[in-house]
């Protein structure tokens, strides 16, 4: 039976795109409200996806014939995976549009239809049980964010932004490719149907290797990652939480959802590879960051450090792991997306973003100060907090075959101090710095209550992650079947 | 009990997010009542938990209860599950009595310390989140959440070291303590990561009896698993080489130092080690890794304690010292000593901490002892309870330091007599800190109270109120009969060993012959006193005796008083290493890894010069060509 909730949350977002790209006419104002009420509705209108599967199956599916020639699908669903990212996506998106009552003043309605349209490639990507019908989601969530940082960027935006559309085209043209030749193997683009789907090694070699690097450029997976930095800094707020919270789980998702269980054989023969670059993601991410001058960048590196956790967790191929990979993911988007608001938000003030400009802030922003501190403890890892059951379980599930590179990633646990501590030390203490420190007013309420769900989230899932975990761990141990008895064989 | 057990978690964060969320509109006098309230009846609550303990048989004592869930993972032998709750041992509560007990009146001072100071409801707030952090870390029923207080209280430790973040010394210290605890975790973790791997649990219930059965059938443990945990305690505890945050900790207010500085976090280590005490005993060298890491690190500290000026300074290296000592016992496989010496420590470190800071606070700020002297004239009752604390430190008969220490010293001695000489060394390097002990002690004593006053003109000192003085009086009885009141080894009085004993791994040595014990602790007395009498003597008047000692050994004196230049060391073989790697990546990145992504770029460019024509900037031009060549390729692919 089809389950039209989905479609509403993809189609909702989609139909106030178009709607606000049809009234040229309209204010900035109820264009930047329209888009506020129709991302909230959609973030309401998503809560009922958490009640997944308990044995790990797809809900609310839905299911039509599209290009039916080729088998391809109108096919969507949701299991524990998919679902909270889903949310996360959908959270994250009134936050965003908040948050742009600060720096948005320009252009505000083509800001609400970039917002919306990717708001829906986004749940798309999620949402999506047929191969061809991702890859139109995964394209269209990346061209709104691209012309979101060529357009509303700072002043090298068309350079970061070509140089984003650069890398993921490099990555997406090949997968195109390998989706197209799977297409026609099976006649089929259902994942399930593809799941049955014998492939010879060899196939699997090349087929893997082409899904693997586009989703690796977005994780990013080193040296896949020069990228990020550049579109980070130059993105605005907005753009980096997105890209932050979402875009770079999009890469880590489909690892998971179609390089592991649609060729096993290749992911386990590779896992080493993947695995020693995670690890060299993890600490050479972490001292990159350590050596930033700009505070966008040194989170910019710190999302390379943390990411690298989730492909740890991922390729560890162990359930304990992948799911605190998944679980990650979500976190990863929880704090980061914090971070860049809170950045975000001194950069109104201040107009830079220079960790040497600072000092002091925690005197005159105590506010600020406290939610930076928060964060930052959700970032490096602190328990009680989300960051640290990710970090732990990834960590800990990998340990079991692969003791040396969970042993170096923990390294990575202390650097991840490091930077991040002399990021708040260098805002928040010692003697103020900037002679206009004085008049940069503390955090507002608006911006107090956009933050709030992220802290009440970090705090909910450090106390208490079982719910959380529960719903993500059945479909992880589905999508690890196949890898499992492969390695099972060896 | 599980009701004991939740409120004693449950009461200080309550009291930590009230204050916390309203520290702006709090009095520091009105945070300081409430935390302080709630303090005590924590204390209160761990008598309960202990009375209800001693009512059960010996072999029965032990109460676990689980609040909630936290994560249940994997199948069979991958099955991951972790509960929130507490297990209560004898173990446990010992630490949770002096925890409490020591940290309500260290609360109590703080109201009357922190009166004048900004942010005072702040300080409140960090004290109770630290309160049930550390709770967490010894109520915790399992690994895990011991692992959550671990990193809790280095968290309190970083926000009150920082308290005063305006000063970069300050900023500065609480982040060093905060980045060498972390190194310090990562061990911590590696174990626990290890231990779920072997053992398939890491709940405290759960372990122990694996372990002992594990012991029982003569199965070694891989030595580097205990030194995982090793590692962490290190950290945690200050010890070589990881000690160097401690010193720099005094930047905090000196409640904080007596609290957690000296009187319960440093202790954590200990805990960890007596916790997991069946591992480390069956994990074949690690126990001699860890008794001779103590003795280099009380003999190492206590020769730096030896010329600080700063009174805080020397009270933060002999704690190092004192931690040593502990160290030496667990490593010697004396748990139930170490402990004992825990809890004396407790008592008389967090005496000295609170006098120091009574007088600090009565000459505003002053640290250096030589701008003290003559104190006692002045400050009469805090002299007489600091001089208490610091024969209990010195370890002269009867203050409570002489007869945990003394047992320590017997047990290194017993082990070489039965015929490990190694031993020997250890033994030699206990008694000879013991006597470095003596004479730091005596030396601080004499600087601040003794001889006639280098105190500025102006300064006219006054004795603390009575919320600093009453607390100060408490410790100084402590301190006087806590040592003889829970264990007296030569007449068979060992209360606390017998208590603990169910949740230690035994020491498996024969005791000394009781004339034996009778001549060493005569020999550890007059050590004692007669390196006591040396740095009185030394250090009053015009301190002659010292001044021609370090125009003696110049090189000596000057590495002491440079604390053997350590922070430089390790600034120059670690730190700026390290950073300079970092700026050398980043070069790496910029020119090497990316300008090989640019260089591709390059060329794509010159292909596609004629993408170029369609940049015009307009949003939906750049929509169009998207759109329509992902179509495009579409179209071209599936045909």
């Amino acid at each position: 039976m089809n389950d039209p909730l989905l479609v509403l949350l993809i189609g909702g977002p989609l139909a106030a795109a178009l709607l606000l790209a049809l009234l040229p006419g309209l204010r900035p104002e109820p264009a930047r409200l329209l888009t506020l009420l129709v991302t909230l509705a959609t973030f309401a209108a998503s809560l009922p996806l958490l009640a997944t599967d308990a044995g790990g199956g797809m809900t609310h599916g839905f299911d039509a014939p599209w290009i039916a020639e080729f088998g391809i699908r109108f096919s969507l669903g949701v299991d524990g995976i998919a679902a909270p990212l889903v949310v996360l996506t959908t959270l994250l998106m009134p936050l965003v549009v908040l948050a742009s009552y600060g720096h948005v003043h320009d252009r505000v309605r083509q800001y609400g239809v970039l917002l919306l349209a990717m708001e829906a490639g986004m749940i798309g990507v999620f949402a999506a049980q047929d191969l061809v019908l991702f890859y139109v989601f995964f394209e269209m969530s990346l061209v709104p964010l691209y012309l979101l940082i060529g357009v509303y960027g700072g002043a090298r935006r068309t350079y970061a932004a070509l140089k984003f559309f650069l890398f993921t085209v490099a990555g997406s043209l090949p997968l195109l490719l390998a989706i197209l030749w799977l297409v026609q193997r099976a006649g089929s683009a259902d994942l399930a149907v593809l799941k049955q789907l014998p492939l010879a090694p060899g196939e699997q070699g090349w087929l893997f290797a082409a899904f693997a690097a586009a989703f690796c450029v977005k994780v990013p997976l080193v040296p896949l990652h020069t990228w990020l930095p550049d579109a980070h800094v130059e993105a605005p707020t907005g753009g980096s939480v997105i890209l932050a919270g979402v875009t770079l789980k999009m890469g880590t998702y489909g690892l998971l959802r179609f390089c592991l269980p649609l060729f096993p054989d290749a992911s386990v023969r590779h896992a080493p590879l993947l695995l020693a670059l995670a690890v060299i993601g993890i600490l050479y991410g972490a001292l990159l960051a350590w050596a930033q001058k700009d505070l966008k960048k040194i989170i910019a590196y710190s999302s390379v450090s943390h990411l690298g956790f989730v492909v740890l967790g991922l390729f560890a191929v162990q359930t304990t792991a992948a799911s605190g990979a998944v679980l990650q993911m979500v976190n990863h988007g929880l704090s980061t997306g914090a971070l860049f608001l809170l950045i975000g938000m001194i950069y109104e003030r201040a107009h830079t973003r220079q960790l040497a400009d600072f000092g002091g802030l925690a005197r005159t922003m105590p506010r600020f100060a406290v939610c930076l501190v928060l964060a930052t403890l959700s970032s490096i890892g602190v328990p009680g907090l989300n960051g640290f059951v990710g970090e732990f379980l990834i960590l800990i599930g990998t340990w079991r075959d692969h003791p040396v590179a969970a042993g170096c990633a923990s390294v990575g646990v202390l650097l991840g101090a490091i930077y991040m501590l002399g990021l708040v030390k260098g805002l928040l203490f010692g003697p103020i710095v900037h002679p206009k420190t004085a008049t940069w007013r503390d955090l507002n309420s608006r911006e107090l209550l956009l933050l709030a769900p992220l802290f009440a989230l970090m705090f909910a899932i450090g106390f208490a992650p079982k719910a959380l975990l529960d719903r993500i761990e059945p479909p992880v141990q589905r999508m690890l079947e196949a890898p499992r008895l492969v390695q099972e064989r060896r | 009990m599980s009701t004991v057990g939740a409120l004693l978690l449950g009461l200080p964060l309550a009291a930590a997010t009230l204050i916390g969320i309203l520290h702006r509109r709090l009095s520091t006098r009105t945070a300081g009542t409430l935390a302080f309230a709630m303090a005590a009846t924590c204390f209160g609550l761990a008598v309960a938990a202990f009375t209800h303990l001693r009512g059960l048989p010996e072999d029965a004592r032990h109460v676990a209860a689980t609040f909630w869930s936290f994560l249940e993972l994997g199948r069979g032998d991958a099955a991951l599950t972790l509960d929130v709750g507490v297990w209560l041992d004898p173990l446990s509560v010992t630490w949770a009595l002096f925890i409490t007990g020591v940290g309500s009146l260290i609360f109590l001072y703080s109201i009357s310390y922190m009166e004048h100071e900004a942010g005072g409801a702040r300080y409140f707030a960090c004290l109770c989140l630290f309160l049930f952090s550390m709770l967490t870390l010894v109520l915790g029923k399992n690994l895990f959440l011991t692992f959550l207080g671990w990193e809790g209280v280095g968290l309190c430790s970083y926000l009150l070291i920082g308290f005063e973040y305006g000063k970069e010394t300050a900023a500065q210290a609480g982040r060093k303590a905060f980045l060498v605890n972390r190194i310090g975790d990562v061990g911590f973790l590696l174990g626990m990561f290890w231990t779920w791997k072997l053992f398939g649990t890491l709940e405290h219930g759960e372990l122990t009896p694996k372990l002992a059965a594990g012991l029982a059938a003569g199965i070694a443990l891989p030595p580097l698993l205990a030194l995982c945990y090793f590692v962490g305690a290190c950290g945690k505890s200050a010890q070589l080489p990881l000690f160097v945050w401690l010193p720099d900790a005094m930047a905090g207010p000196t409640p904080v130092s007596a609290l957690i500085h000296a009187a319960t976090m440093v202790t954590a280590g200990i805990y960890l080690l007596c916790r997991l005490s069946s591992l480390f005993v069956a994990a074949d060298w690690a126990l001699d890794v860890v008794a001779f890491t103590g003795a280099a690190t009380a003999l190492f500290a206590g020769l730096i304690a030896l010329r600080q000026r700063d009174i805080k300074r020397v009270l933060a290296y002999s704690t190092v010292s004192q931690l040593g000592y502990m160290f030496l016992a667990c490593g010697l496989g004396a748990f139930a000593s170490s402990a004992f010496h825990v809890v004396t420590h407790a008592f008389f470190k967090a005496l000295l901490f609170l006098g120091s800071g009574a007088v600090i606070h009565a000459l505003h700020g002053e640290q250096d002892l030589w701008k003290m002297g003559g104190l006692k004239h002045h400050l009469p009752k805090t002299a007489f309870a600091m001089r208490i604390g610091a024969f209990a430190l010195a370890g002269i008969a009867p203050f409570a330091g002489f007869f945990s220490k003394d047992e320590i010293l017997g047990v290194a001695f017993a082990r070489a007599y039965a015929g490990d000489p190694a031993c020997w060394v250890l033994w030699g390097a206990g008694v000879l800190t013991a006597a470095l002990t003596a004479f730091y002690s005596a030396r601080m004593i004499t600087l601040c109270f003794d001889g006639s006053s280098r105190l500025d003109a102006h300064s006219h000192p006054h004795e603390a109120p009575a919320p600093m003085a009453i607390p100060l009086n408490v410790l100084a009885v402590l301190s006087l009969v806590g040592g003889i009141g829970l264990g007296f080894e030569a007449l068979h009085w060992l209360p606390l060993h017998h208590w603990l004993a169910p949740t230690l791994a035994p020491l498996d040595l024969p005791p000394l012959p009781g004339a034996l014990l009778w001549g060493l602790m005569t020999l550890a007395f007059l050590i004692a006193v007669l390196f006591w009498r040396i740095g009185a003597k030394w250090y009053s008047g015009d301190c002659e005796p010292a001044r021609a000692a370090e125009l003696t050994f110049p090189r000596f004196a000057g590495a002491l008083a440079g604390r053997f230049f350590v922070d430089e060391i390790y600034g120059a073989l670690i730190v700026r290493p390290l950073r300079f790697l970092a700026a050398l990546a980043l070069q790496f990145d910029v020119r090497v890894v990316d300008g090989a992504a640019r260089g591709l770029g390059q060329f794509a460019a010159l292909v596609g010069t004629g993408v170029r024509i369609v940049q015009n900037g307009t949003v939906q031009r750049y929509a169009f060509w998207m759109v329509a060549g992902a179509i495009a390729l579409l179209w071209l692919a599936l045909g």
